[in-house]
């Protein structure tokens, strides 16, 4: 009886292994960057994906081993199943590296669009969500997703999915990523957009860019006024609360490659441009992307509680004491990686 | 009634603590009605105190006769009117099993996108459990015990690689908000305790101290919430809140070193252990009816529990207001694991006050 159940089961496995509705590998789309785009009450969504499963290319190491298709109609699903019907194949998003978001999907769709992608587990948290200038074809049709994802994630200021969509909502931090712009046919992220429970907010210049970017601890080679190279940073934010209003402590370190009598130098400039971008981001925006009602609310929460719903006049008032602290090597190497 | 020891309490442990962690990954934020993980950590606190109350009377029933399971006290105390308590607990563990069964073939469908037909997995599931099932608590404790190491190694991999993730500007005081999230996530929690009323069907096999493994596994299957509560939290941050199953998320940012992608090993855990655990509680149905039908009944009884559980688990998410609903399983829980063990338990000191047992 034993062997005959087994004999059952075993030719069960073998003949019956296609009436399941798994699909292969080349029946998959494996998509490496899509692009969203809104215009006119329609979604348009571009897909980067790769062409060759399984066989090798001919040409070794040139062309391009991705193609992009691109499919129109009311909502994102739609507009994803438009692909999939040109294509045959099902969208299999699990190797993404980056999606991008043109200006008016940003300004207008933006909760849709990040719905439809985190709430169905549809794309890693680690994929890239960058904002295009323009339209996100433009983006996906100019660079490969990797070069895109390589140039995002060289200065990080957390820009992928996870960050992203979680800064989004919170009721009071801001979101903020990169602002990708194709100019003289080089990749740009010098700029930053910011955003509040999805809302666009504004965008931060390349300036204040670099700022953030030395707030969030990420700098790595990155050339400010002067030329003066900045290799590493670092940021430690305290708050005091015993006073009238609350007095955050910011103190920067860096470590800079060039002579040490340019220190006080370097420490002016820097302090400077941390000053005016927190301005800008307190004042003009009030969008609080360094998290400074945490600092409040984690110092003290009855004072947080008491002050919460004018937080935002409470952080303008503050006092913002920056400090930085420059330490210099010798300058092995006076170029920069850094992308801004 | 003359006992049976067949497991050791070190088994036994290893069993009920898989079942345990297996519904853990079934943590829903949606399903508590909150929204943050981290005032479920004070919740998971003050569960861990309850569950030793609700586990009381359990465990004072077996203290009574050690050779008896709760099956067994429904009709010994209360004769033909026990039968309705025994169908209450059948339909118990059918629904533990189900309710298990559909939120892993929901998972797979629509979290994984992995296009199987959910009628075929859940058939594999049930034939295998049922199988394991009918081969007895023995069989399905050494099998359990090889899956307990696995799954523990499994888990203090990811834990290890989370810990990089973590972000303490993620952390908020506890009970930022008011009460509420925290109080609904204790009744979350405990909606959840299914292993108390499988333990009040398992505690007679056991050979060994039973009141330290009831302990341990307390302190143990909470400390893993905890812990893995804190960690998520710390990790994902506000991201938690479009996430339906955030251990599961987790999971899929967890890197270090060459190590990345580790949500392939929450699928790992949730299979083996969810494999375990449909066999606990299908035997638990079977010790239940086969109390009730008889001896003579058992391939139906077996028959009727796994057409039930494979029936009912595909048809379960059509009436998720009903049956994913967190004050239905609690009270369902709470009746199943402290309510009907505290009637049993009235019930004897009456009987034994009117000298009708010793």
């Amino acid at each position: 009886m034993r062997k005959i159940a087994l004999i059952f089961f075993t030719l069960s496995l073998i003949l019956l292994s296609g009436c399941t509705r798994a699909r292969g590998l080349d029946e998959k789309l494996i998509t490496r960057g899509i692009g969203i785009d809104f215009k006119d009450d329609q979604y348009k969504v571009s897909i980067q994906a790769l062409s060759n499963i399984g066989g090798s290319s001919e040409e070794e190491g040139e062309g391009d081993d991705t193609f992009i298709i691109s499919s129109s109609d009311g909502s994102l699903a739609s507009a994803v199943r438009g692909i999939e019907k040109q294509t045959g194949k099902e969208v299999l998003y699990s190797h993404t590296l980056v999606l991008i978001i043109g200006k008016e999907a940003a300004e207008t769709k933006l909760n849709d669009i990040i719905d439809f992608f985190t709430k169905g587990y549809k794309l890693r948290p680690a994929v890239e969500t960058l904002i295009a200038k323009e339209e996100a074809l433009a983006i996906l049709e100019e660079k490969q997703a990797d070069e895109i994802w390589d140039v995002a994630r060289l200065d990080p200021i957390k820009s992928n999915l996870r960050y992203f969509a979680g800064d989004l909502q919170n009721n009071y931090k801001g979101a903020k990523t990169w602002l990708l712009e194709i100019s003289d046919g080089s990749l740009q992220c010098i700029e930053t957009v910011l955003f509040k429970q999805y809302k666009w907010i504004g965008v931060l210049d390349k300036k204040d860019t670099k700022s953030l970017v030395i707030l969030s601890g990420s700098a790595k080679n990155l050339v400010v006024e002067g030329d003066y190279i900045i290799k590493k940073s670092k940021a430690n934010i305290k708050v005091d609360l015993s006073g009238e209003v609350p007095h955050f402590s910011i103190t920067v370190n860096l470590k800079v490659d060039y002579d040490v009598d340019d220190s006080n130098k370097i420490s002016e400039i820097v302090k400077k441009m941390i000053e005016e971008t927190i301005y800008k981001i307190v004042w003009e925006y009030e969008c609080d992307i360094f998290n400074f009602h945490k600092y409040i609310m984690n110092k003290d929460l009855q004072y947080f509680k008491d002050n919460e719903s004018f937080i935002y006049d409470i952080l303008k008032k503050s006092i913002y004491d920056v400090k930085v602290e420059v330490k210099t090597e010798y300058a092995e190497r006076p170029f920069s990686d850094s992308i801004i | 009634m003359e006992k049976k020891y067949v497991v050791t309490t070190t088994q036994m442990f290893a069993l009920l603590f898989l079942s345990a962690i297996v519904v853990g990954l079934t943590y829903n934020l949606p399903m508590s009605k909150s929204n943050n993980l981290q005032d479920h950590i004070a919740s998971a606190f003050i569960a861990m105190g309850l569950s030793f109350v609700l586990i009381m009377p359990v465990y004072k029933l077996y203290q009574i006769n050690n050779a008896m399971n709760i099956a067994d006290s429904c009709m010994w105390l209360f004769k033909k009117f026990g039968i309705v308590f025994l169908i209450v607990y059948g339909l118990y563990y059918i629904f533990a099993s189900c309710y298990i069964l559909s939120l892993f073939n929901i998972f797979v469908g629509n979290i994984m996108s992995l296009n199987v037909s959910p009628f075929f997995l859940t058939l594999a599931v049930v034939v295998t459990a049922s199988y394991a099932a009918c081969k007895g608590i023995e069989g399905i404790a050494r099998g359990g015990i090889i899956i307990f190491f696995i799954i523990c190694i499994a888990i203090i991999f990811i834990v290890i690689t989370l810990i990089p993730q973590v972000d303490i500007m993620n952390y908020s005081p506890l009970l930022y908000k008011n009460m509420d999230e925290t109080l609904n996530g204790v009744f979350y929690i405990l909606s959840l305790a299914f292993y108390i009323p499988l333990a009040g069907i398992l505690f007679p096999f056991i050979k060994g101290n039973v009141k330290k493994t009831v302990c341990i596994l307390n302190f143990s299957v909470y400390g893993i919430l905890i812990l893995a509560m804190f960690i998520v939290s710390g990790a994902l941050g506000d991201y938690l809140k479009t996430q339906t199953f955030p251990i599961y998320s987790a999971t899929s940012v967890a890197e270090i070193g060459v190590f990345r992608r580790l949500d392939a090993v929450y699928l790992g855990i949730f299979t083996m252990g969810l494999f375990i655990t449909i066999s606990l509680f299908l035997l638990a149905f079977y010790l239940v009816m086969k109390k009730m039908l008889g001896e003579k009944r058992g391939k139906f009884i077996v028959a009727l529990g796994d057409i039930l559980v494979l029936l009912i688990s595909l048809v379960l998410p059509l009436f998720s207001n009903l049956f994913y609903n967190m004050k239905f399983i609690l009270l369902f829980t709470i009746l199943t694991s402290f309510f009907i063990p505290i009637i049993l338990l009235i019930r004897y000191n009456i009987l034994k006050k009117k000298g009708e047992v010793k």
